[in-house]
């Protein structure tokens, strides 16, 4: 792969993820704001004299606080992403890689009518790549899988270890076939990817 | 003045709800395009708020639909980070402005009444 095309694809793929996360996390943060800004105007009406439900207000600060636990989680995610492309990260555990991936991704794929699920993935599944280029290709079969699937159905993903290669498997109607990674990420990973109406399997050695 | 307030996230537009009621602004909520659509199919509205990224009709989508309905309604568009390119098809379809999420009621509100900041 040229280093162009190998920066081109990453930048893409971080701005991708990056847009997505962030997207949330502005989300929550209007939730949050709009009920802070009605708490603040409620305790101005009793201050004045209008009576207010205290459980009203209970409960508003509760979902502030739930709220603010929500856009936590994917500020957290968002961090062990960014240290995914830690220099000296080569090796990369593929359940925890593929969860990652799925969390980010389940807003868009939610925004297409489908739900993305996790199904079987052994502990203990590795590979001796970076993460953060398994991760591009498991997003690139996201997005190719979310293109291609039934609107409303779901797309489940699982992982296995099947003759010394890992497969991730990408399960859906599909009423195309779903296209996944580029012909270079896929070169670069040293894996091949094989596509049918049921599944878009990624197969790479262990 | 009646609102329209369309977003998927129902704590969002029951909570921006609320804070109209208080100022006594009459308004309704939906939580998806399709619920809006039917909403203005309803009743008139001189301003609908509206988020540009939702499941099943889009944003774009929906700005299309209402405009059809009811050409003389107003749009607003509440966004998170959208693209520069999505947004100028919102202003090409009719939306009249676009505010970034978290947004002040007070500035919301005063651009309706023609006292934009």
């Amino acid at each position: 792969m040229d280093w162009k095309s190998a920066y081109k694809g990453m930048a893409a793929f971080s701005g991708a993820v990056t847009a997505s996360a962030t997207h949330e996390i502005k989300n929550e943060l209007a939730v949050i704001n709009e009920q802070s800004g009605l708490i603040k105007e409620l305790l101005m009406l009793a201050a004045q004299g209008r009576e207010v439900d205290p459980s009203r207000l209970e409960s508003l600060i509760s979902r502030v606080i739930v709220r603010i636990g929500q856009a936590d989680v994917v500020i957290k995610r968002l961090n062990t992403f960014a240290h995914s492309g830690d220099l000296d990260r080569d090796l990369t555990n593929v359940a925890d890689s593929v969860a990652l991936v799925v969390e980010f991704y389940k807003r868009l794929a939610s925004i297409k009518g489908l739900t993305l699920e996790l199904g079987q993935m052994p502990e203990a599944l590795g590979l001796a790549h970076p993460p953060m280029l398994f991760q591009q290709a498991v997003w690139a079969c996201l997005a190719g899988a979310a293109e291609a699937a039934e609107k409303g159905g779901a797309v489940v993903i699982t992982a296995a270890a099947v003759n010394g290669q890992t497969e991730i498997k990408f399960s859906a109607n599909y009423t195309q076939t779903p296209q996944g990674p580029s012909q270079e990420l896929l070169e670069a990973l040293g894996c091949r990817l094989t596509a049918d109406s049921g599944n878009l399997i990624l197969c790479m050695a262990e | 003045m009646r609102i329209l307030l369309i977003d998927d996230e129902k704590e969002l537009v029951t909570t921006l709800s609320e804070r109209l009621d208080l100022r006594d602004i009459t308004n309704d909520w939906a939580t998806s395009g399709e619920q809006g659509l039917q909403r203005v199919r309803e009743r008139n509205y001189d301003w609908v708020v509206i988020d540009l990224k939702m499941p099943g009709l889009s944003g774009l989508e929906t700005i299309k639909a209402i405009k059809r309905e009811q050409p003389l309604a107003r749009i607003i568009l509440l966004t998170g980070h959208s693209s520069g390119d999505e947004l100028n098809e919102a202003i090409r379809l009719g939306a009249d402005k676009y505010l970034v999420k978290p947004v002040d009621i007070d500035v919301l509100l005063a651009y309706m009444q023609g006292n934009p900041s």
